[in-house]
């Protein structure tokens, strides 16, 4: 049986003053996928393995990574299909897509790789994705899943546009990086699509618990394609939205037709609570209650024949006088710590783009607010971090690829603290 | 409209935070403005871009041979030879970046070069495309000696060492 994804929303201030001037208001935006109850078993999977099997990677993080490959092809059923494609100067596919019936086969196979060369990345991702569209499936997730900790050379804008082509037509790709060496600007790059994320792993340890949080997460994937609705009523205008939950990320969105915005939300695990933040900028409205957003959310369910499916809700806001509004003039405490956690990511990010243009003193104290609004939002551990980067910055004009990593990976997975 | 208290940038009211430079506009006094344009106050922020490292235009150098560009090398140093990572903070002595370096394979902390009064070394930090004197590859991490004339490649990106007494 399946139900309806709830949608609940709060917004930043209970109560609007009339006003000549158009306003700002965040809403807080929480869809509860938890209420879907499944009675068939888990959904089936073709999960391409890419991996980087550099010289760099000799040793104690190839050992790890065979570990946690042996543990993926533990969990995974002979309903789902599995590949492995391993890369250095050339790519080679280690284990054609196939149902996973012999694992003892398969694992030997994964324990016999060798880490030897230099790292091409395009050939190996090309490679993944013909094994992953072979087979075809209908019903189901297909996954791309890379591992490196180096870069590649020369054929970076190769690396994603194969990536682009995966995604749009459903292969949604986890990029993983290990160590601090990986070129974060093309992972990112990589995975800058909505059925996609970038990871950050300091040490070989993480992968096994990062590979079965992945493997976990596709299983439980109930909707897929999920894509917001959001029409504003009058004159007013959708500024930006960001998810905050699992992860802060920032939403492209589009006026698709008049006051009429979308943003594309993605693959949804079951076990996720999803939140959003929208910030929309309202008309002067006169005292009432004013149904100023209608939201919808149309997600499609993969095991059902991909049928369509809409779950909806309106913002309301109350509109009254100065006097009566200074009255209720709170901030919803919840809305105000999401948008904090939002407003540091931001920073974070402008600090490093001020740091590429040279601009020390302007990257420097976007981090040191960064780090305010860490600090304020109860993120003590990550501010101080972001302190003794802003400090280092300032003093030398220069910061350390793990701080910078930390931070930047830090403010984006603020989740199941508050 | 309200204005920052911290940069003065001009904010729409109901705004929490600023969206110029971050501070929190709750819980101060509101400046109020009474206009609504949108242009913000011009803001100067003076560039601090590092100068580019000196050479001693004697002793040592390096000569880019595609292009007979000439790296003067100072003695009684230890010079990092690589290319300009911003992002990571990696800033070497000598920026082959600068000369086709990423191109030719040559990884951030590429290689060392040490300058004595005596002699010359270089040592290969374990790059990705390594280096090569004389189309013999370095073995990382041991210094070797340089002499007049040799060809050092790092990566495939081609230099002729030249040693003046």
């Amino acid at each position: 049986m399946k139900s309806d994804i709830h949608l609940q929303w709060s917004i930043s201030r209970p109560v609007l003053p009339t006003s000549t001037e158009p306003q700002l208001i965040y809403a807080l935006l929480e869809a509860n996928p938890q209420a879907v109850v499944r009675t068939d078993s888990k959904l089936p999977l073709c999960l391409c393995l890419v991996v980087d099997r550099s010289s760099s990677m000799r040793g104690e993080r190839l050992n790890q990574v065979k570990d946690a490959t042996h543990r993926i092809i533990d969990h995974m059923s002979s309903e789902d299909y599995f590949a492995l494609v391993t890369f250095n100067d050339r790519a080679d596919i280690v284990i054609p897509a196939q149902r996973v019936t012999d694992k003892a086969n398969l694992k030997l196979k994964v324990s016999g790789i060798e880490a030897a060369g230099g790292t091409e990345m395009a050939t190996g991702l090309a490679m993944a994705v013909q094994e992953v569209r072979r087979i075809g499936m209908t019903r189901g997730i297909s996954r791309i899943m890379l591992l490196t900790d180096g870069r590649t050379y020369g054929d970076e804008s190769r690396c994603v546009q194969i990536a682009r082509r995966a995604q749009e037509r459903r292969i949604g790709m986890t990029v993983l990086g290990m160590g601090s060496e990986w070129n974060e600007d093309l992972l990112e790059t990589m995975a800058a699509h909505e059925n996609s994320r970038a990871h950050y792993i300091t040490s070989a340890k993480e992968v096994t618990q990062m590979f079965a949080e992945e493997l976990q997460r596709m299983h439980a994937t109930f909707a897929q394609s999920v894509k917001l609705y959001a029409k504003l009523r009058g004159d007013g205008m959708l500024r930006a939205l960001d998810r905050v939950r699992p992860f802060i990320a920032p939403i492209s969105i589009i006026e698709e037709q008049t006051q009429t915005w979308t943003g594309n939300l993605g693959d949804w695990p079951s076990g996720d609570t999803q939140a959003f933040l929208i910030e929309m900028v309202v008309p002067p409205l006169p005292v009432g209650d004013h149904p100023v957003l209608q939201i919808a959310i149309r997600y499609t369910v993969p095991d059902d024949n991909a049928q369509q499916q809409v779950a909806a809700t309106t913002i309301q806001v109350p509109v009254r006088s100065p006097q009566e509004a200074a009255k209720h003039d709170q901030i919803n405490p919840n809305v105000k710590q999401w948008l904090e956690r939002v407003v540091a990511y931001r920073l974070q990010s402008r600090a490093w783009q001020a740091m590429e243009a040279g601009d020390i003193e302007e990257a420097t104290a976007r981090l040191r607010m960064a780090g305010t609004r860490l600090f304020e939002a109860g993120e003590t551990e990550l501010a101080r971090t972001v302190e003794e980067e802003a400090t280092l910055m300032l003093q030398s004009g220069v910061t350390t690829a793990e701080g910078r990593k930390r931070i930047k990976y830090g403010t984006r997975g603020l989740m199941g603290k508050s | 409209m309200q204005r920052c208290w911290n940069c003065d940038a001009q904010q729409m009211d109901g705004a929490i935070f600023c969206t110029d430079c971050g501070a929190s506009l709750i819980g101060r006094q509101r400046r109020q403005e009474t206009t609504t344009t949108l242009d913000e106050p011009d803001k100067t922020v003076p560039s601090s871009a590092a100068a580019p490292p000196a050479y001693n235009p004697t002793g040592m150098s390096l000569v880019l041979v595609h292009d007979g560009r000439r790296l003067q090398l100072e003695p009684n140093t230890i010079l990092l030879v690589g290319r300009t990572d911003q992002k990571r903070g990696i800033i070497p002595d000598i920026d082959l970046g600068n000369y086709g370096g990423y191109d030719a394979g040559v990884s951030r902390r590429h290689a060392m070069i040490a300058v004595s009064e005596s002699n010359c070394t270089v040592e290969d930090l374990e790059s990705a495309n390594g280096t090569f004197v004389n189309n013999q590859r370095v073995h990382p991490q041991q210094p070797l000696t340089l002499h007049h004339g040799d060809e050092l490649k790092f990566g495939t990106l081609l230099l002729r060492v030249e040693i003046h007494p």
